[in-house]
C-alpha cells in the first residue's frame, strides 16, 4: 500500500560554480515521518526548495505527490504545509492575521477549532504585530499555520530551532497526531534526539549527496555497538578496539554479532555489562565529521559509562555529552537473553554476592 | 562613546558604493549642465533663457528664481533645486539606513551587544554623514573651479548643499526614531524633502520678476524651506545682486534645533522602540486578507502596499490643491507685466494653450512622474517580498504569475489613483472659481498613462531579470531619464539623440491642435513586450536566490 510521496533521483543544483546538490536521491513513502539530517550547508534547504518548485534542478528527477514540483507547483502546494527554516513574517500583520493568510493562501482556511486549540497549545498571542515576535514566536506562527492545515504532506525545515523545550513537546505531540492521521512528514533537522524520537526513517545528506538512508534500526546495524563488562578477557569474541584494564573490558562489536557476544557473556557470568547502541550523533559525526570527532564522541560515551559505573550511579549509564536514544535497561539471564530489569537494582559494586550478579545491559531497540 | 571610531570606519566602508553613486549623480549632473550650457549658450541665448524662465511660473516652481544671466547664475537656477533634492534624499536614506534600518535588520542589536558606548552609533552616524557631505562638496568644487566658476559662489553652492544635506540627515534620524519601520521612516523623510522643494517652488513661482526679466525676487515662502535658504545665497548673482552668505545662518539654527531633538529622542531610546508605537492588532485575519483569485494573492498584496498607496494618494491630493490655488494667481500675475505677456503669447502659440494651461501641463508632469514612481515601487516591492516571505507565499497555492500580477495590478491602480486624485482635486478647485479645466486636465493625465505602463513593465522586468539591481536600477531609470529629458535641451543640438532616449520626451501634448499620439503608442507597445518577457522570466527563474 506504500505509495511514494517524495521521490527524487539524482537531483543536481548548481549556483554559479557552487554545486549545492550533487545527485540527491530521496524517497519518502506515504505515512512516514522521515528525518532529513545534515549539517549546515549540506543541501537540506536547497533540496526542499527544489521539491517545492522554488528552485529548478539542473539535473535529475523529482516527484512530489506524483506530480512534477516545477510544473505542478501550485497543485502540489494545495496539499502541502511547509514551515521554512527561517520564518520571516510580514511586520505589519499580527500573528493571527499571518496564520489565517497563510492557511487561506493554501486554498483552504484553517478550521476554527484546530486554530484555537493550536494557538492555546503553543501559547501564542495572536494579536501582536509580527515585528514584536521573537524567533520562537515567529516559528510558532508558521507551525500553527502548518498544523492547522489538513495537508497530505508536511515539509518542516528545522522547525524547532528557537522553540523552548515545553513547546518542543507540543510540537512532537502534533507530529504524532498528524502521523496517526496518515499524513507524511519530511522533517529536516540537526537535532538528533528529536529525529530519533519522531522519525521512523532517516536520510542523511552531506555535501549535496544522500550518504545514508533507511530506518533507524537499519542504520544502527551498520554501526558497531560498544560493549563493556567486568569479567574474563574476551578470547574468541568478535570484538574490535579492545581495551582491558584489570577486570574491566571494553570493545566494540558489529551489530550482527551482538547476540553471540551476549550469550558468551551470559555463560561466563560477566558483570556490569553495558551495551550502547550507536547514537544518531555517531552516525551523524561519522558522515560529516572527520574520523577523529567520531572517536571523541565514542570515547566520551564510554567514559560516561565508566564514570557512572565507578560511582555506582543509576543503571542507565547515560553519557551526559550527547543525546542518546532511549535505552532499554535489563539483565542478561543465564541463557544470554535480555530480561526485564529487576525492580530494585543494587548499585554496583556494592553487591558482593556472586549468586545474584547485578548485570546491567542495554540493548538496542 | 567607546567604539565610535570603529563604527565610523565600518559605516564609511559599508556605504562606499552608495556614496560613489550619489556623488557621481549629483556632481555629474552639475558637470554635464556646466559643460553643455557653457558650450551651447552664449550671453544672448542665456538672456533669452532667463526671460523665458521668468515668464513661466511653472518653470520658476520647478527650477528656481533666476539671479542674473551669467553662466554661473543660469546654471544655478536651472540645476540647484534638483541637486538639493538629491542631496536631501541621499542623506535621509543614509540616516534611516543607519538608525531604524539597522534595528530592523537586527544589526543594531549585534553592535550594541559589543563594547560600544550608548552614544557611539549616533555619533558615528553623524560623523559618517559629515564625511559623505564633505566628499560631495569636494566633488562639486572639483567640477566648478576648473571650469571657471567664481570660487566664492562655488563655495556658497557647496555650503548650501551641505546645509540641506545636514538638515535632511537630522530629519532622517528623527524619522528613524519616530516611525517603527524603516520603510515608513524613509517615506516620511522623503516627503519632508519633497515638501522643501515645493515650498521653495511656491515662493519662486509667486516671485516678482525684474523689469528687464533677468532676475526674480522670490516671495516669502522660500524662507520656509532649507532648499530655499540655499537658493537665497544667490551664489553666482550678477550685479546689482551679490552673493550673500547670511541665509546660511538659518542652516546653523535649524541644525542646532534638530540636533537637540535627535539627542533628546536618542537619550530615551530603547532598542526597537519608536515614538509611534506598534499597536495590538486583530487576532484573526479577514477573509479579504487571504483573498487570492486565480492564484493571485491580491488581498495580501493590497494590504502590504496599503500604506504607500495612501501616501502617494495624499501627495497627489496636496499637489492638486496646490495647483488649483496657484494656477489662477500666477496666470493673473503674468497679465500684469507687459514683456511677460508677449513671451507667454509666443509660447502659447507654439504649444497650443494659454499661460495657465502651460502651468497645468508642467505641474501635471510632476504628478505623472509621481504616478510612475508609485507604480514602479509597488512592483519592485515584489522582490523584497520574494526574498523575505517567498518561502511562505510560494509554498502556498499562490502562483508565480498570480503573485507578479497582484503587484502589477496594485501598482497600476495606485498610479491611476494618483492621476485621478490630482485631476479631480485640481480641476474641482479650479471649477469652484468658475474656471473649467476638466477636459484639459483629464487629457493631460491620459497622456501619462503610457509612461506609467512603461515604468510598470520596466519594474517587472527588473524583478524578473535583474533582481539584484532592484534597489537602484528602477529609480536610476526614472530620475535619470527624467533629468535627461529635462536637461538634454540645455546641452545643445548635438545631444538631441540623448533626449530621444527618454520616454518623457515622447509624451503627447494634448493642448496641440492635432496631438501626435505616435510616441504614446510606441511606449505602450514597448511596455507590452517588456511585460510579456518579464512574466516569462519570472515564471522560469529560481525564486529566492
Amino acid at each position: 500500500m506504500a505509495e511514494t510521496v517524495i521521490e527524487a533521483r539524482g537531483l543536481e543544483k548548481r549556483f554559479g560554480r557552487v554545486r549545492a546538490l550533487d545527485g540527491v536521491d530521496l524517497v519518502v513513502q506515504a505515512g512516514e515521518v522521515h528525518g532529513f539530517l545534515g549539517p549546515n550547508g549540506a543541501g537540506k534547504s536547497t533540496t526542499i526548495r527544489v521539491l517545492l518548485g522554488m528552485l529548478r534542478a539542473n539535473g535529475g528527477e523529482a516527484g512530489v505527490l506524483g506530480m512534477d514540483p516545477w510544473r505542478d507547483a501550485v497543485a502540489i502546494h494545495r496539499r502541502i504545509a511547509y514551515v521554512p527554516g527561517d520564518v520571516t513574517l510580514w511586520p505589519g500583520l499580527t500573528g493571527g492575521e499571518a496564520i489565517d493568510t497563510i492557511t487561506r493562501l493554501r486554498g483552504h482556511g484553517a478550521p476554527a477549532s484546530d486554530r484555537a486549540r493550536l494557538i492555546d497549545a503553543f501559547d501564542l498571542d495572536p494579536r501582536r504585530k509580527a515585528k514584536a515576535y521573537s524567533k520562537g514566536n515567529r516559528q510558532k506562527v508558521a507551525l500553527i499555520a502548518a498544523f492547522a492545515s489538513e495537508a497530505d504532506l508536511y515539509i518542516l525545515d528545522e522547525p524547532t530551532s528557537g522553540l523552548d523545550p515545553l513547546m518542543e513537546s507540543v510540537f512532537q505531540a502534533e507530529i504524532r497526531r498528524i502521523a496517526e492521521r496518515g499524513a507524511t512528514v519530511l522533517l529536516s533537522s540537526h537535532i538528533l534526539s528529536e529525529v530519533e524520537r519522531l522519525c521512523s526513517t532517516v536520510s542523511i545528506i552531506r555535501d549535496g549527496r544522500i550518504v545514508e538512508t533507511g530506518t533507524l534500526d537499519e542504520l544502527r546495524h551498520l554501526q558497531h555497538t560498544v560493549v563493556a563488562y567486568r569479567g574474563p578477557e574476551p578470547e574468541g569474541l568478535p570484538l574490535t578496539d579492545v581495551q582491558v584494564v584489570g577486570e574491566h573490558v571494553r570493545g566494540s562489536v558489529a551489530g550482527e554479532h551482538v547476540p553471540a557476544v551476549l550469550r558468551w557473556l551470559g555463560e561466563r557470568e560477566a558483570q556490569a555489562v553495558t551495551l550502547s547502541p550507536p547514537s544518531l550523533e555517531e552516525l551523524f559525526l561519522r558522515h560529516y565529521g572527520d574520523e577523529r570527532r567520531v572517536e571523541t564522541a565514542r570515547g566520551e560515551r564510554a567514559k560516561g559509562e565508566q564514570h557512572a559505573e565507578a560511582v555506582g550511579a543509576d543503571a542507565s549509564g547515560r553519557a551526559g555529552a550527547q543525546p542518546e536514544p532511549e535505552e532499554m535497561t535489563g539483565t542478561i539471564g543465564s541463557d544470554g537473553r535480555l530480561l526485564p530489569e529487576p525492580p530494585e537494582l543494587p548499585p554496583w559494586p556494592a553487591s558482593p554476592d556472586p549468586s545474584s550478579p547485578p548485570h546491567r545491559g542495554r540493548h538496542e531497540r | 562613546m567607546t567604539g565610535t571610531g570603529l563604527l565610523l570606519l565600518a559605516a564609511l566602508r559599508r556605504d562606499r558604493l552608495v556614496l560613489l553613486l550619489w556623488v557621481v549623480a549629483i556632481a555629474g549632473l552639475w558637470a554635464a549642465v556646466l559643460g553643455g550650457l557653457g558650450a551651447a549658450f552664449d550671453e544672448e541665448a542665456r538672456r533669452a533663457l532667463v526671460a523665458l524662465l521668468s515668464a513661466q511660473p511653472a518653470l520658476l516652481l520647478l527650477r528656481g528664481a533666476p539671479a542674473g544671466i551669467g553662466l554661473g547664475a543660469v546654471m544655478f537656477v536651472s540645476t540647484y533645486a534638483f541637486l538639493a533634492v538629491m542631496a536631501g534624499f541621499m542623506m535621509t536614506f543614509f540616516a534611516v539606513r543607519h538608525s531604524r534600518g539597522d534595528e530592523d535588520a537586527g544589526r543594531a542589536e549585534l553592535v550594541r551587544g559589543t563594547a560600544v558606548g550608548r552614544w557611539a552609533p549616533l555619533v558615528s552616524t553623524l560623523l559618517a554623514g559629515a564625511v559623505q557631505l564633505a566628499v560631495l562638496c569636494a566633488a562639486i568644487l572639483a567640477v566648478s573651479l576648473p571650469l571657471g566658476l567664481e570660487p566664492v559662489g562655488s563655495l556658497l553652492l557647496a555650503a548650501s548643499l551641505a546645509g540641506v544635506g545636514t538638515v535632511a540627515m537630522l530629519v532622517g534620524l528623527l524619522a528613524g526614531r519616530i516611525f517603527p519601520t524603516s520603510r515608513a521612516a524613509n517615506g516620511a523623510a522623503a516627503i519632508v524633502v519633497g515638501l522643501w522643494f515645493f515650498v521653495r517652488g511656491i515662493g519662486d513661482a509667486l516671485g516678482e520678476p525684474s523689469a528687464d526679466l533677468t532676475r526674480v525676487e522670490a516671495a516669502w515662502p522660500v524662507w520656509l524651506s532649507p532648499i530655499g535658504w540655499g537658493a537665497q545665497t544667490h551664489p553666482y548673482a550678477d550685479a546689482p545682486w551679490e552673493p550673500d552668505a547670511t541665509p546660511l545662518l538659518l542652516f546653523v539654527a535649524a541644525v542646532l534645533v534638530l540636533l537637540a531633538l535627535v539627542v533628546a529622542l536618542e537619550s530615551r531610546h530603547e532598542l526597537g522602540g519608536s515614538l509611534l508605537p506598534e499597536r495590538f492588532g486583530r487576532g484573526t485575519g479577514s477573509v479579504l486578507l487571504g483573498w487570492s483569485p486565480a492564484g493571485a494573492p491580491l488581498g495580501l498584496t493590497a494590504r502590504l502596499l496599503r500604506g504607500s498607496v495612501l501616501a502617494w494618494g495624499l501627495v497627489a491630493v496636496v499637489l492638486g490643491v496646490l495647483v488649483g490655488r496657484l494656477a489662477p494667481v500666477v496666470a493673473s500675475a503674468l497679465e500684469d507685466v507687459e514683456q511677460l505677456r508677449a513671451i507667454v503669447g509666443r509660447l502659447g502659440a507654439e504649444s497650443g494653450g494659454d499661460a495657465e494651461a502651460m502651468f497645468l501641463t508642467a505641474l501635471a508632469g510632476i504628478v505623472g512622474v509621481i504616478a510612475c514612481a508609485a507604480a514602479m515601487q509597488s512592483v519592485l516591492r515584489l522582490r523584497h517580498e520574494e526574498v523575505a516571505h517567498g518561502e511562505i507565499v510560494l509554498a502556498t497555492a499562490a502562483s508565480r504569475l498570480g503573485w507578479l500580477g497582484s503587484h502589477l495590478l496594485v501598482g497600476a491602480l495606485t498610479a491611476l489613483a494618483v492621476l485621478a486624485a490630482f485631476t479631480l482635486v485640481a480641476a474641482g478647485s479650479l471649477a469652484a472659481d468658475g474656471d473649467d479645466r476638466w477636459g484639459q486636465l483629464a487629457a493631460i493625465a491620459a497622456t501619462h498613462l503610457p509612461l506609467v505602463a512603461i515604468y510598470l513593465a520596466a519594474a517587472a522586468a527588473i524583478v524578473a531579470f535583474l533582481p539584484s539591481t532592484v534597489a537602484w536600477l528602477g529609480w536610476v531609470l526614472l530620475v535619470g531619464l527624467l533629468l535627461v529629458g529635462d536637461f538634454a535641451p540645455l546641452l545643445g543640438e548635438s545631444w538631441e539623440w540623448l533626449q530621444n532616449l527618454s520616454p518623457f520626451h515622447w509624451v503627447a501634448n494634448p493642448l496641440a491642435d492635432d496631438p501626435d499620439w505616435t510616441g504614446s503608442w510606441w511606449l505602450l507597445a514597448i511596455a507590452v513586450v517588456l511585460l510579456a518577457a518579464a512574466a516569462w522570466r519570472f515564471r522560469r527563474r529560481d525564486a529566492l536566490v
